[in-house]
C-alpha cells in the first residue's frame, strides 16, 4: 500500500445484552477510537488490527479481543450478561461484586413478610422497603443509624433504626412498611444535625424499595452510614417482593449508574430495557431518561413507554419529566394537544423528582410553560438546597419558606399604586402583564448594569442565595470581588466589559445552569428589581426627590434649602464600601422610613434600623451598629444646617415665617406629617402636600 | 536538559480562614511540594525555579492566603510574560490542591483561603486552563486538581475577570486535565509512606516519577491515566468510590527517553503447531522478541506494556492455525494467553 492511500477501513460492532453497559473500543495503542463510546452498542469503522473492546459497568469493566481483517470484517463483538462485569451495586443482586450471600436472604425475606403498619389509621394501600448493608467493613457495625421518613409537613413517620430488623454480624438491616401511598421525605443524617433528604414516592399497588450501602462517612464525626449517593431504587408488585434473582434488576442497577455519568449515551435504540417497565417501572424511568440523550431518539416508543408508565404508576415527576423531555426534543409532540394536556395537569410537578435528570428536563421545560412547577410549592423550595448525591435529586435541611405572593399579581399590585409609578418608566408598567423569563431577564440586566454599587449589598442578608446567584449569572459585573480585582487594570476592566457588559439573558441556559425552574428564577429576578429600584434600603434619588417635591411644598427656597442637605455627608455609610448616606436621606428616613422597610401607618424607627442593620449599614469610623440616637444625631445637624441655610432669605426677605419658625424645623418625629417637615409660609394658604 | 519553555502553576491550601466550614487538610501543600519536586527534577519537569517559585502559591498558617486575588493575580502574571498573540512557551502545568466544589459536570473549584460558607470564593480550574489554551500562550495545557467536587446547588458563580478568547489561526493546544474524582464526589487524602498525600496526587506524582512509562519509554496523557487510575483503586479502602476523571490529548506526551516497560505473557498451546507468532495489534506489524520455551507448548515472553497484541500459532508452512488477541496493559503479575 502506498503511503498516498488511505487505509481501508472495516466494520467492529460491539454489543452488551445490558444496554446500560458502557463499551469503549480501543485501538492496539490504547487509545481510544473517537466517537467509539456508546452504551449498549457501539459500531466504528476502522483500519485492520486488533482492538481492545471493553465492556464497562460503573468502574468495572470486561475486555475482549477484536482482530479485524480484511476477510473478517465486519466483526460483532457481543457480551453476555453471564460475562459482564460484576459491578457494585446497592440492592443485593446476584452477580454483583458488592453482594455476599448473606444480604441476598433477608432481602427477599423481609419484603414479603408482613409489613410493619405507618399507616396511622389509613389503609395500608402503600408498600416501602428500606434495606441497608454494609458489604465492606469486617467489624460489626449497625447500618440503620441516621435514617428516618418524614411526610412533607416534616413529622417522622418511621424511625428506621427503632423499626429495623438487623444482624449485626452480618452488617444489615431492613424493615417492610405500610404507609398511605403519597410522597415522603427519606431524610439522612450526615452529622447530628445536618440532614439531607430525597423524596420517596409510595404508589398503590406497588412496593417501593429503597436499598442503600453503608460506607466511611467522611465527616469529622467519623463512622459509617448509609451512602445516599449510591441509593437504588426499585419497585415490584407486594406479592412479589424483592427477589435477587431477577435479570431486570441488575439491568436497573446498571442503568442508575450509568445516568450518574452525564456522557454516557446510548448506542443503537434498544427497547429491551424500556418494555421491562411492566416489571420494573424504575428501569423504564431510567431507561427513558437514558434514551433522550441519544441524538436521535424514537418518539413512538418513548410516547408509548410515557403512556404505559402513567398507566402503571401515575403521574410520579420523574415520569413526567420523561413527557416533557420528549416535548422538548420532538416539535411533533409538542403540536399534539391531547398529548400536552396529559402532561400540563396542574399541580402534578409541586414535588421533587427522584433523579437529577428528571429535574432538568422539568427546569428547561418550565421556561415555556411557567405554571408546571407552582411556585411556593415543595419542588420550587427544594430547588433552592440542591446538593449532591449521585444521580438523585436531594437537598439539604428543610427547604426554605415558599415565595408570599403570587409571582403575576404582586408587581401588577406595585405597579399600580401611585406613588410607585413615579418611579417607574412607563414601558416597564405596561410590560408587567407580560412577565416572562425571556423578558425580565435583559430588564435585571439593564437594572444590574447601571447600578454597580447594588453589588455591594447583594451580600447582605437582605437578600437571598438565589438572588445572588441571579444577579452573578445575569451581569457576572455586579459581583464586587470581580469589581476590585479589574479596578486597577485597564487591559482587565475592558476584557471584563467585553465578556459581561451586555449580561447573560438567555433563559434557558440560565434554569439549566442554576437548576432552578423558571417560576424561581422570575421571582428571584423581580425581587432583585423591587429591592434594588423600587424599595432601597436608602431611599434613592427619585425617592429624594418626590419627598423634596412634597416638603417644599412647590416653594424654591425651601427646595433649594432641602436640596441642599444632599451634599452633606453623614456618618451613615455601608460597612461594603461605596459613599455615605447623604443627610437628605437621613432625614427621609427618620420621618417617612426606609423604603424597604414595612412601616404599618406610623414610621416604625426601629423597623428602619433593622433594615439598615440587615443591610450592613454602619456609624463612623469605627463602624458602629446603629442606634436610634444616630438618627437623631444626624437629624439634629440637618436641622441646624436648614435653619441657617434658611435663615439667609428670610433675612432678605424673599419668605417669611412666622416668629419661632426655627423652632418648626424638622419638628418631632411624633409631631409629623407629611409636608410639616419645614415651617409653613406666613400669609399663604400654604398646606401639607397630599401625597 | 533545562526546559525553558515550561512554566507552572502550583497552588496548595491546607488551612482555611473559617476552619468550621472547612477543616483543616494536611495533604494539599505536601503534595504541592512533591509536585513542585518533581517539576525541578531529572528527568522530571526539569523546569527553572524562576518559573516555577513565583507562581507557586501555599497556604499559611492563619489561613489567610492564598486568596481568589492572589491566584488570579499569578495568572495576571503569566499572561503578561506573552507578547500580544504569540505564545510564551511549551507547556503549563496548573497543579491545584485543596477543598473543592463542583460547580458543573465539567470543572472542578478550588476554594480559596477566604472562602466561608456565605461567601464560597474558587478558582473554576477548567476555565482557567481553557483561557490559557484559548489564547494560544502555551502549546500543551497540563491541569490537575485534587479536590472534592461537592455539588451545590446554592453555590454561586465564581470570579473570573478575564475575557475568553480565542485567538484565530493557531495549533490547538493539546491538554491534559486530570480531576481526583466525579462530579458530585470526594476526594481523600490519607498517609503514605509517613506524608499526608491526596490519594489522587501521589498517583499522578508516582506516574510522573516513572510509573506510567508505557512500552514505548513515553509517558503519556494515557500512560498516565491509565496509571492513575488503578493506582488510585488500590490506595482507597473497599468500598470507597473514587473514580478519577481525566481527558488527555491522544498526542499529549510528558516525557520520553526511559526504559520501556515490559511485561511477561505466558502462551499456553493446545494443539500442535510449529512455532508461535507475535504481531502488534496496530498494522498486525510482527514484533521481533525472544519466545522461550518454559514447557513443552508453554512459551513466556517480555512484550512492551501498554498495546494489543496478537499471538499466533502456525504450521510449518506458515499458515494460521489458531489466534487469539491479548492486551497487555502493566507490568505486574504475567498474562496467561490460551492458543
Amino acid at each position: 500500500m502506498s503511503s498516498s492511500e488511505a487505509p481501508q477501513l472495516l466494520q467492529l460492532t460491539a454489543h452488551a445484552q445490558d444496554e446500560s453497559t458502557r463499551i469503549d473500543i480501543l485501538d492496539g495503542n490504547l487509545q481510544i477510537v473517537p466517537n467509539s463510546s456508546r452504551l449498549g452498542e457501539t459500531t466504528v469503522q476502522v483500519p485492520a488490527g486488533a482492538y481492545a473492546v471493553r465492556f464497562h459497568i460503573g468502574s468495572d469493566y470486561v475486555e475482549r479481543t477484536a482482530i479485524i481483517t480484511p476477510q473478517s470484517s465486519p466483526v460483532h463483538v457481543s457480551l453476555d450478561d453471564a460475562d459482564a462485569p460484576h459491578f457494585a451495586t446497592s440492592a443485593p443482586v446476584r452477580q454483583t461484586r458488592s453482594t455476599p450471600e448473606s444480604h441476598l436472604n433477608p432481602a427477599q425475606r423481609i419484603s414479603r413478610e408482613p409489613a410493619l403498619d405507618k399507616c396511622g389509621g389509613q389503609k395500608a394501600d402503600g408498600h416501602l422497603l428500606v434495606f441497608t448493608r454494609d458489604p465492606y467493613d469486617s467489624r460489626r457495625n449497625d447500618p440503620a443509624q441516621g435514617i428516618s421518613l418524614h411526610e412533607l409537613g416534616g413529622k417522622e413517620v418511621c424511625d428506621f433504626a427503632s423499626d429495623a430488623q438487623r444482624s449485626r454480624e452480618e452488617r444489615w438491616a431492613g424493615c417492610h412498611y405500610a404507609v398511605a401511598p403519597g410522597a415522603y421525605r427519606l431524610r439522612f443524617f450526615t452529622r447530628m444535625s445536618d440532614f439531607t433528604e430525597q423524596i420517596i414516592y409510595v404508589v398503590k399497588g406497588w412496593q417501593t424499595q429503597v436499598f442503600l450501602v453503608v460506607s466511611a462517612n467522611d465527616s469529622s464525626e467519623g463512622g459509617r452510614r448509609a451512602n445516599l449517593e449510591s441509593a437504588s431504587v426499585l419497585m415490584a408488585r407486594p406479592t412479589q417482593g424483592f427477589d435477587p434473582a431477577r435479570q431486570d434488576l441488575r439491568w436497573t442497577e446498571s442503568a442508575l449508574q450509568a445516568l450518574s455519568g452525564a456522557a454516557n449515551i446510548p448506542g443503537a435504540a434498544r427497547t429491551e430495557m424500556l418494555w421491562n417497565k411492566f416489571q420494573n417501572p424504575m428501569l423504564g424511568i431510567y431507561a427513558g431518561l437514558l434514551h433522550l440523550r441519544r441524538d436521535g431518539i424514537d418518539r413512538q416508543v418513548l410516547r408509548t413507554v410515557f403512556s404505559n408508565l402513567m398507566g402503571l404508576v401515575g403521574p410520579l415527576p420523574d415520569v413526567l419529566a420523561i413527557g416533557w423531555g420528549l416535548a422538548l426534543r420532538d416539535r411533533e409532540t409538542r403540536n399534539d394537544v391531547l398529548f400536552m394536556q396529559a402532561l400540563e395537569r396542574p399541580g402534578d410537578l409541586s414535588m421533587p423528582p427522584l433523579l437529577r435528570a428528571s429535574w432538568d428536563l422539568i427546569v428547561e421545560a418550565s421556561v415555556s410553560n411557567q405554571q408546571i412547577v407552582p411556585a411556593g410549592s415543595f419542588a420550587e423550595r427544594s430547588s433552592r438546597r440542591l446538593t449532591r448525591a449521585g444521580p438523585w435529586y436531594t437537598w439539604r435541611g428543610d427547604p426554605p419558606p415558599g415565595v408570599v405572593a403570587p409571582i403575576r399579581d404582586e408587581p401588577i399590585r406595585w405597579l399600580a399604586d401611585s406613588r410607585l409609578s413615579k418611579l417607574i418608566p412607563a414601558p416597564l408598567i405596561t410590560a408587567a402583564t407580560h412577565w416572562t423569563l425571556g423578558f425580565i431577564l435583559p430588564v435585571l440586566a439593564a437594572l444590574l448594569k447601571g447600578a454597580p454599587e447594588a453589588g455591594r449589598l447583594l451580600y447582605t442578608k437582605r437578600y437571598t442565595n438565589t438572588e445572588r446567584r441571579l444577579a452573578q449569572y445575569v451581569y457576572p459585573l455586579i459581583d464586587p470581588q470581580l469589581q476590585e480585582l479589574v479596578k486597577d487594570s485597564d487591559e482587565l476592566t475592558r476584557e471584563a466589559r467585553e465578556s459581561f457588559g451586555s449580561g447573560n439573558t438567555n433563559a434557558i441556559e440560565l434554569v439549566k445552569s442554576l437548576r432552578i425552574p423558571a417560576t424561581v428564577a422570575i421571582a428571584a429576578a423581580w425581587s432583585l428589581i423591587r429591592k434594588m429600584k423600587l424599595q432601597p434600603v436608602v431611599p434613592s434619588e427619585p425617592h429624594l426627590d418626590s419627598f423634596v417635591s412634597s416638603e417644599s411644598r412647590q416653594n424654591a427656597v425651601l427646595k433649594g434649602a432641602l436640596n441642599s442637605l444632599r451634599d452633606e455627608s453623614s456618618p451613615i455609610h455601608n460597612k461594603r464600601g461605596g459613599d455615605p448616606v447623604n443627610t437628605l436621606a437621613v432625614v427621609y428616613l427618620r420621618y417617612r422610613g426606609s423604603p424597604a422597610g414595612e412601616h404599618e401607618g406610623r414610621v416604625d424607627s426601629n423597623e428602619t434600623l433593622r433594615v439598615l442593620c440587615e443591610a450592613d449599614y454602619v456609624y463612623g469610623k469605627k463602624d458602629d451598629d446603629l442606634v436610634p440616637a444616630m438618627l437623631d444625631k444626624t437629624v439634629d445637624s440637618a436641622r441646624r444646617s436648614l435653619i441657617e441655610h434658611l435663615g439667609q432669605p428670610v433675612e432678605r426677605g424673599e419668605i417669611q415665617f412666622d416668629t419661632g419658625w426655627e423652632e418648626l424645623v424638622l419638628p418631632a418625629v411624633d409631631a409629623y406629617s407629611h409636608g410639616s417637615l419645614l415651617p409653613p409660609l406666613r400669609g399663604t394658604l400654604d398646606a401639607p402636600a397630599v401625597n | 536538559m533545562e526546559q525553558l519553555q515550561d512554566y507552572a502553576l502550583v497552588v496548595g491550601i491546607n488551612k482555611y480562614a473559617n476552619g468550621d466550614f472547612l477543616e483543616t487538610l494536611y495533604g494539599p501543600c505536601n503534595d504541592a511540594n512533591n509536585f513542585v519536586k518533581w517539576l525541578f527534577s531529572e528527568p522530571g519537569g526539569q523546569l527553572p525555579k524562576e518559573h516555577v517559585t513565583p507562581f507557586t502559591l501555599l497556604s499559611d498558617d492563619v489561613g489567610q492566603k492564598p486568596k481568589t486575588g492572589d491566584v488570579i493575580e499569578a495568572i495576571k502574571s503569566l499572561l503578561a510574560l506573552a507578547p500580544p498573540e504569540k505564545p510564551i512557551g511549551r507547556r503549563l502545568y496548573i497543579f491545584m490542591a485543596g477543598h473543592g466544589v463542583g460547580p458543573d459536570l465539567d470543572d472542578t473549584g478550588l476554594l480559596t483561603a477566604e472562602a466561608t460558607e456565605d461567601a464560597p470564593s474558587y478558582i473554576e480550574g477548567r476555565r482557567y486552563a481553557n483561557l490559557f489554551r484559548g489564547r494560544g500562550v502555551f502549546e500543551e495545557i497540563v491541569l490537575m486538581m485534587d479536590c472534592c467536587r461537592d455539588y451545590d446547588g446554592t453555590l454561586p458563580a465564581p470570579v473570573f475577570p478575564f475575557k475568553p478568547r480565542l485567538v484565530p489561526g493557531i495549533k490547538p493546544p493539546k491538554y491534559f486535565y486530570a480531576y481526583a474524582t466525579g462530579f458530585g464526589r470526594d476526594s481523600r487524602e490519607k498517609e503514605i509512606d509517613a506524608q499526608v498525600s491526596g490519594i489522587f496526587s501521589h498517583a499522578v506524582i508516582a506516574g510522573l516519577n516513572g510509573g506510567a512509562v508505557d512500552g514505548d519509554g513515553r509517558i503519556t496523557g494515557q500512560s498516565l491515566e491509565r496509571f492513575i487510575i488503578k493506582t488510585v483503586k488500590t490506595l482507597l479502602p473497599a468500598g470507597v468510590n473514587q473514580l478519577p476523571e481525566i481527558r488527555t490529548d491522544s498526542e499529549m506526551v510528558f516525557a520520553e527517553g526511559f526504559k520501556p516497560r515490559t511485561g511477561v505473557v505466558r502462551i499456553a498451546a493446545t494443539i500442535p503447531h510449529a512455532g508461535v507468532l507475535i504481531l502488534l495489534g496496530v498494522g498486525f506489524q510482527a514484533v521481533a522478541a525472544e519466545i522461550t520455551t518454559v514447557q513443552p507448548n508453554v512459551y513466556e515472553v517480555n512484550l512492551p506494556i501498554g498495546k494489543v497484541y496478537v499471538f499466533q500459532l502456525v504450521d510449518a508452512a506458515g499458515a494460521i492455525l489458531k489466534q487469539t488477541g491479548q492486551t497487555l496493559d502493566d507490568a505486574e503479575g504475567v498474562v496467561d494467553v490460551k492458543l
